[in-house]
């Protein structure tokens, strides 16, 4: 079982969705296999938290299109046998549903049992699931008394309570302080091990730790899907910064074979471009120790997943405006 | 499922310090009201032994008590049910129950059940009063029962009346005064109409109610309560079912 090709657990076919006159999801279509994480990617108002609302049945696609939308979960129509297909699912919404009245324990039985557990299972997955979000100590508390991040790790203990196969994640780290991100993060990573996990962020970060795969939306659109390994590669530039102690003329910079251009960052510091077939840094590690210019750092320019964000939802601007363009002329 | 939304329910409401506070205050009132009945009665209870036919203790004091019962349950309702629906939307947790595998049919039933639960424990404190009263003299048990059915009918008529402007907003508070008045309408509307025939008093529940109080077992009026929660509770499914159309 392990060795085959992972069965997929989420299919979404031509996805559209409308507010009045505001088309906000365009004709989106997306797949997902068992032990995947997901990254859906985009601005505020990309349409993240729609699409995730239709693939979790809290919000009904627009079905009258010319070409059929559908959504499968497991293999199970979500439109057409609801009860069936959301037993599978595990959906922590941006803000987490959190019932503040009760206490932990109640709180999280309730959401197992809700998903059709038996008491039984029930119990014991409540013992797992706080054990895993590291919610030992505060089973008996009321959830309206616990801190933002014990609240947020209520949710996502909720989300997966049931052991579903398809867990939903809206932002699962806003407002939460840097040591419990890296924990959600790695108990993201872990769920993904065992089942399939979407989550939506606009933090870059986020995707380039936890996911493996990449979905970037634009206007209700997905302009890029690959690796997030790719998609880090993703127009990097050649070049690298260089401090010198004791720094030469520019222009002596600039006459290096193979060096394109340089930026003089600060007094000591210079922005080095290249050629991408040429890579001019031994030659002038060579040039630094021969003329003394005490050579103190090197480091390679490696473009930040900001920027090959920008770059991605630029192009996808360009082409649309392109497209438009086009069709009038 | 729907008994696990109910226990929900009642467990978040026995959990909220002002469920009790409600309780208390209400308990409090009826003991009031039962006394000072009871004080009347035995006041002018010479005169009536020289009358022939005269009405009994269930009937001097029971009816009243339940007559405000009823009143009084016509303004509380509304502060209940105000919760159900509007303060999940508001706090999101609507969506726990969207995403889970339910249909609107359960999630209404659930809460609408569970809060005649609590109303109905809530009104218990009526008959236990009135049944103290057989300590010392024998009670009317028919005019009693047809009370109790007509007051439970009554609260599920209210309830389902709240469940269902709940779910037309997001705003508790607005929930509450639009159930009120919906309410209190049908009330005045009833009590202002001159004609027997008007149509209002078809319409309006405390009027349907009048017949239980006097010990009157009318299959008509039994029938309208039933008919009427249920109009509520189909038009509260539909709204929740198209809570998934309209976002």
């Amino acid at each position: 079982m392990p060795n085959a090709t992972p069965e997929i657990t989420l299919t979404a076919r031509n996805l559209s969705r409308r507010f009045g006159n505001r088309q906000v999801i365009h004709n989106m279509s997306l797949e997902l296999r068992r032990g995947e994480v997901l990254g859906l990617l985009g601005h505020n108002g990309a349409g993240k938290t729609t699409t995730l609302q239709m693939l979790t049945g809290c919000l009904l696609p627009d079905s009258a299109g010319e070409n059929k939308c559908s959504i499968e979960i497991c293999g199970i129509d979500l439109l057409r046998r609801p009860m069936l297909a959301k037993a599978h699912i595990g959906y922590l919404p941006e803000t987490p549903p959190l019932y503040r009245e009760l206490s932990v324990n109640d709180y999280l039985t309730f959401a197992a049992r809700l998903r059709g557990m038996k008491p039984g299972a029930a119990a014991e997955a409540l013992i797992q699931t706080r054990q895993r979000c590291g919610l030992e100590t505060v089973g008996k508390k009321i959830i309206g008394t616990l801190s933002k991040g014990y609240q947020q790790r209520v949710g996502i203990a909720q989300a997966i309570i049931h052991r579903p196969a398809v867990i939903v994640l809206d932002e699962p780290t806003v407002g939460l302080d840097p040591t419990q991100i890296r924990d959600i993060r790695a108990l993201i990573r872990e769920l993904g091990n065992s089942s399939s996990v979407i989550l939506s962020t606009h933090l870059l970060g986020e995707v380039e730790s936890v996911c493996d795969r990449v979905e970037i939306m634009q206007h209700g659109k997905l302009i890029y899907g690959d690796t997030s390994a790719h998609m880090q590669q993703y127009g990097s530039i050649p070049g690298f910064i260089i401090s010198l102690r004791n720094p030469p003329p520019l222009s002596e910079l600039e006459g290096i074979t193979g060096i394109s251009s340089v930026e003089q960052l600060s007094a000591t510091q210079f922005r080095v471009l290249h050629t991408p077939d040429a890579n001019p840094s031994g030659t002038l590690l060579t040039l630094a120790e021969r003329q003394g210019w005490q050579l103190e750092q090197l480091t390679p320019l490696q473009s930040t997943l900001e920027e090959v964000f920008a770059r991605i939802t630029n192009a996808g601007i360009t082409d649309a405006e392109k497209n438009a363009t086009g069709e009038t002329s | 499922m729907i008994r696990l939304l109910a226990l929900r329910e009642l467990r978040s409401l026995f959990s909220m310090p002002s469920t009790w506070f409600v309780l208390a205050v209400l308990q409090f009132i009826f003991a009031w009201f039962f006394l000072a009945r009871l004080d009347a009665f035995l006041e002018i209870q010479p005169q009536l032994a020289q009358l022939a036919n005269a009405p009994g203790v269930t009937i001097t004091i029971a009816a009243p008590l339940f007559n405000t019962a009823a009143l009084l349950l016509m303004m509380l309702v509304p502060m209940f049910t105000m919760r159900l629906i509007a303060e999940e939307r508001r706090n999101q947790t609507l969506t726990l129950l969207l995403s889970a595998p339910l249909s609107s049919r359960h999630i209404v039933l659930g809460k609408f059940l569970g809060l005649l639960i609590f109303l109905a424990a809530l009104m218990t404190g009526v008959p236990l009063m009135l049944y103290t009263l057989a300590f010392g003299t024998a009670l009317d048990h028919g005019l009693l029962l047809s009370n109790m059915l007509g007051l439970l009918l009554l609260t599920a008529s209210f309830v389902a009346v709240g469940l269902y402007v709940s779910a037309l907003t997001t705003q508790p508070v607005i929930a509450a005064i639009g159930a009120l008045a919906v309410l209190v309408g049908l009330w005045l509307a009833d009590i202002g109409a001159a004609a027997e025939d008007s149509p209002w008093h078809l319409i309006s529940p405390l009027n349907h109610f009048q017949n239980f109080n006097t010990g009157l077992l009318d299959s008509g009026d039994a029938a309208f309560f039933v008919l009427f929660s249920l109009f509520f509770l189909l038009l509260a499914m539909r709204r929740i079912h198209n809570n998934r159309i309209y976002g």
